[in-house]
């Protein structure tokens, strides 16, 4: 079981989970875009945990890497997609600037948590193994 | 051939008769015009169009006439420049600024890690540029952060084409729009981004009537006034203007039932998308009345052949990908491609940006090898001889989210090669910011609004100085000659960077030089053998045979090909997952699919109808800023003018920036022609010249983005939003919000004064000060009352270019 891999997944579920919720009330095109993309990686996240807790050592890369790679791709969009609203409540003063400063720290640690989680990866499966796994932003190989 | 005569446009100026004419491609627009280039004395002195080359036959436009006076231009530069510590760019040797650069891209590699050196590229290089950036940038600093100003123009050709038929390569050729019976420019203003093109369009319309016309632009362009259909719609509608169009076409059954079922994939769900999609919805968005769509959905359903070009209206607009995709989408459902006259014709902006992206020197690997598939990955590793855990894999970074990485000190080096980006970026100051706190290289000929935030600048050659191939908007394969030596002290773009990997000791596996290839045309040689058996195949393709033929579309499979005209003839698209480009993207939030999902869908050789969802622009007026702004190009310069500005001809012709507003817009606020007016966004303000008419709709607002000078006050971009395409990730500068203000001071009314004498003391006319106070009579106005007086009114006259009436 990895545990720990497993505890910054969850880190990733619950900060996604957070975000959802704190822009719940708000409507803009680029948080349509960011919420779609943060609900797909809150499903992933939700098929993916259980799968990495159900072996007694490590998940096979097999099982769970359809699950890892949409997560990181997810976020990867997410993350600008959310800077963009940031900066177009600012600019348009939108109720929903209040909350922005909020979320900020919230994609920062979800971005720390998949970094850290691509090392463990690495380490458990290897970077060859997961180098189309991780995108190369996240991939401690390349990065 | 299309043209029935040949033209040869030329302009020189020269003492007596020219030494000698060098084969040449214009440098220009992505229309692709054959020439010669004149040289006497070891100057380049002049230009001709070629007669013998099919896509112009000897015409050439505005800008290409008068491309090379920038080549002798005094200004240009002939030293390596690098900022000392005072702030000052001071002249430098090619050693001290190459080892700098060297120095701290070292530096760079070893504190933030291998991607963290960014190259930013141009449309306006040679493939042969691209093709060592490529090589340079994934095999040599194994960074992922290729990206070009190709980003700002033609991205979104790229990712429609992989979304819909798996590879890059735009289907249609100009050939198809000499024989197509509806020929539709989406977001296309031809007569002044591509005149040749344009002219090639109006002679066969005059002569035969054909094709039938529909412009789709929210500005009544030079091209909208020629057209049979206009449709005037909306700032942001493009995708509602779609949807309603094929929803249309799909109810009155006007679909090849047979085609969709044997070339297709993704029918019911792009049809499940517009079902809530009638015309009157459309209308309603769109502003488009509905007999008018109704026309267009009539004409686009029943047309035997249809030709569907884009550019920037479609590109640098909401939903650019969603829109394209439906744009081949219509097609698909209509069976209207790989057939003659027949094709989505996705344009190019600039002469070269196709070459970047075939090459690989942005986004995806060279000769439209997937990122993402470890396959392809492993034969790129196989031919440039390196270990294939080295090469960064998936999707890229588009420029804006590198300057968002630079914001966060994620890169330590950042190489500007051949684009003037403080110019040419949306919310440039946002992105000048960022700038200032990285290390700069820029490489240019001349000082220009980038320079002045360089930590060294480089001098590169221009057109006529270097040899090489381009590729234009339909695939064509052109070569440049050299036909002079670049000024003394200046290099080429492909030898700085032949330099930076030496210094770089750039090794293969092997421990051999990564880079081997020495002349442009060795490393053409080079880029031919890892295009083998890719869709851009250029194997057939020599230096001498571009010569011979004048120009060559890709696939050129052998030495005996002539090339392909018309991709998909044998309507098998490039969608077999071990072959396709890209396992595509999300159609509405862009995130990278899997080889899995992309696998599941089974397409199998077979096109991808995607759904397409409308999403309303980003920004959009509001209380505040209550007007629609959109940004563009004029037929008299080239995006930031630096060579253009060069041009006597040209500067002469458009010489200031300015704003076009509606009459009854600036009748609401009382603006006069050529009053200086100030327009701001939230990010900022220019003050310009108002050209008053109804070429812009009411609402709606146009600055043409050449004019940037830091001093002037006129940068379109000081006023964009840089949110970008989900998909393709290219900015979009057609929507932002604005509010006019005027710039004006008060004048007291004394005693015995008229409005004749006021107007006099502020060198008006009396009817400017009646408009500019909405005063209707010259005697309404009594001591002590105020008047509003402009503080400057400037005349910006735009001398119109449409040779298609004058020449043919």
């Amino acid at each position: 079981m990895s545990t720990k891999l497993e505890n910054l997944f969850a880190n990733v579920l619950d900060g996604t989970e957070q975000v959802l919720k704190k822009t719940e009330p708000y409507d803009h095109p680029l948080l349509t875009l960011t919420r779609e993309s943060l609900k797909e990686q809150k499903e992933n996240l939700e098929k993916l945990l259980p799968k990495l807790k159900e072996d007694e050592e490590e998940a096979e890369l097999e099982k769970v890497k359809e699950h890892i790679t949409i997560v990181y791709h997810d976020h990867e969009i997410a993350e600008p997609l959310f800077r963009s609203w940031k900066r177009a409540s600012d600019w348009m003063d939108l109720p929903s600037k209040s909350v922005t400063g909020q979320i900020e720290p919230l994609f920062e640690k979800m971005k720390k948590d998949l970094e850290d989680a691509a090392v463990e990866l690495e380490e458990i499966y290897g970077d060859e193994n997961i180098k189309f796994v991780v995108p190369s932003f996240y991939n401690p190989v390349i990065r | 051939m299309a043209w029935e005569k040949e033209r040869i446009d030329q302009n020189i100026y020269s003492q007596g008769e020219v030494d000698k004419w060098v084969y040449s491609t214009c440098n220009i627009c992505s229309v692709g015009c054959g020439c010669y280039t004149a040289v006497k004395d070891g100057k380049i002195v002049g230009i001709k169009g070629n007669g013998d080359h099919s896509i112009n036959r000897g015409r050439l436009g505005p800008k290409g006439e008068n491309q090379w006076y920038a080549n002798n231009a005094p200004d240009r530069l002939t030293t390596p420049l690098i900022r000392d510590e005072t702030g000052n760019l001071v002249p430098a040797s090619w050693d001290e600024a190459m080892n700098l650069i060297v120095k701290k891209a070292k530096q760079s590699l070893q504190e933030k890690g291998t991607n963290s050196i960014s190259i930013y590229s141009t449309g306006q290089g040679f493939l042969e540029d691209y093709y060592a950036t490529a090589k340079i940038g994934r095999a040599g600093l194994q960074t992922h952060l290729l990206d070009a100003n190709t980003r700002l123009c033609t991205a979104t050709t790229e990712f429609c084409l992989l979304q819909s038929f798996g590879a890059d390569g735009t289907p249609a050729s100009y050939d198809d729009i000499d024989k197509t019976d509806t020929l539709m420019l989406f977001g296309h203003n031809v007569a002044e981004t591509g005149t040749v093109l344009f002219e090639r369009i109006m002679e066969r319309k005059k002569k035969t009537g054909k094709p039938y016309i529909i412009v789709v632009d929210p500005r009544k362009t030079l091209t909208a006034k020629e057209a049979d259909l206009h449709l005037q719609l909306r700032p942001g509608t493009n995708v509602a203007l779609l949807n309603g169009l094929l929803a249309e076409i799909v109810k009155k059954k006007h679909i090849d039932t047979d085609f969709i079922a044997k070339y297709t994939i993704g029918f019911e769900e792009m049809a499940n998308s517009i079902a809530d999609w009638p015309l009157e919805k459309a209308e309603k968005l769109t502003g488009i009345p509905l007999e008018t769509l109704q026309r267009a959905a009539e004409q686009l359903g029943t047309t035997s052949s249809l030709v569907t070009t884009t550019l920037q209206g479609t590109y640098q607009s909401a939903d650019a990908t969603t829109a394209c995709v439906a744009i081949n989408n219509l097609h698909l459902i209509r069976g209207l491609i790989g057939k003659p006259g027949c094709g989505p014709l996705h344009m190019a902006g600039q002469p070269s940006s196709s070459a970047n992206r075939t090459a690989g020197g942005v986004g995806t690997y060279p000769a439209h090898r997937n990122h993402s598939n470890p396959e392809h990955i492993k034969e790129m590793a196989e031919l440039w001889n390196v270990d294939m855990k080295i090469l960064p894999v998936g999707p890229e970074k588009g420029i804006e989210e590198q300057i968002s990485m630079i914001e966060k000190g994620e890169i330590g080096l950042f190489w500007n090669i051949g684009t003037n980006s403080m110019v040419s970026l949306p919310n440039r100051q946002r992105a000048k910011k960022a700038m200032e706190n990285t290390f700069v290289v820029v490489q240019d000929p001349f000082l220009n609004e980038t320079t002045t935030i360089a930590d060294v600048v480089l001098p590169a050659a221009m057109w006529g100085e270097k040899e090489g191939t381009m590729e234009n908007a339909d695939r064509t394969i052109n070569i440049l000659r050299k036909a002079v030596e670049p000024p003394e002290g200046v290099k080429t773009d492909f030898d700085i960077l032949l330099d930076f990997a030496k210094r770089m000791e750039m090794k293969d596996k092997d421990g051999q030089p990564l880079i081997t290839f020495t002349t442009p045309e060795e490393c053409f040689e080079e880029f031919k053998r890892v295009s083998k058996g890719r869709p851009c195949d250029m194997t057939g393709i020599t230096y001498d045979r571009l010569e011979k033929h004048n120009g060559l579309r890709w696939p050129v499979a052998d030495e005996n090909s002539l090339g392909t005209p018309r991709l998909y003839s044998d309507f098998k698209f490039h969608t077999n997952v071990d072959y396709t480009q890209s396992f595509g993207k999300n159609q509405f939030t862009g995130r990278a699919l899997t080889k899995k999902e992309f696998a599941d869908k089974q397409a199998d050789g077979r096109a991808i109808l995607h759904p397409t969802r409308f999403l309303p622009p980003a920004e959009e007026p509001n209380k505040d800023y209550p007007m629609w702004l959109t940004t563009g190009r004029l037929v008299w310069h080239w995006h930031t003018r630096t060579k253009t500005g060069r041009s006597p001809i040209l500067h002469m012709a458009a010489q200031h920036g300015y704003v076009e507003i509606n009459t009854a817009d600036a009748e609401a606020l009382s603006i006069v022609e050529g009053e200086s007016v100030r327009i701001t966004s939230p990010r900022g303000w220019i003050e310009v010249p108002a050209r008053i008419g109804d070429a812009v709709q009411k609402g709606l607002v146009f600055v043409p983005f050449h004019f940037g000078s830091w001093e002037k006050k006129e940068a379109a971009n000081e006023l964009t939003a840089d949110f970008v395409d989900p998909l393709s990730k290219q900015p979009q500068f057609k929507q932002s919000a604005c509010k006019i203000e005027k710039v004006r001071k008060n004048h007291e009314v004394a005693d015995g004064e008229t409005l004749e004498f006021i107007a006099k003391e502020y060198g008006m006319s009396l009817e400017n000060l009646k408009k500019a106070n909405k005063l209707t009579s010259p005697y309404a106005i009594q001591m002590g009352d105020a008047l509003e007086i402009p503080l400057s009114i400037v005349n910006v006259p735009i001398q119109p270019y449409m040779p298609y009436r004058g020449k043919v």
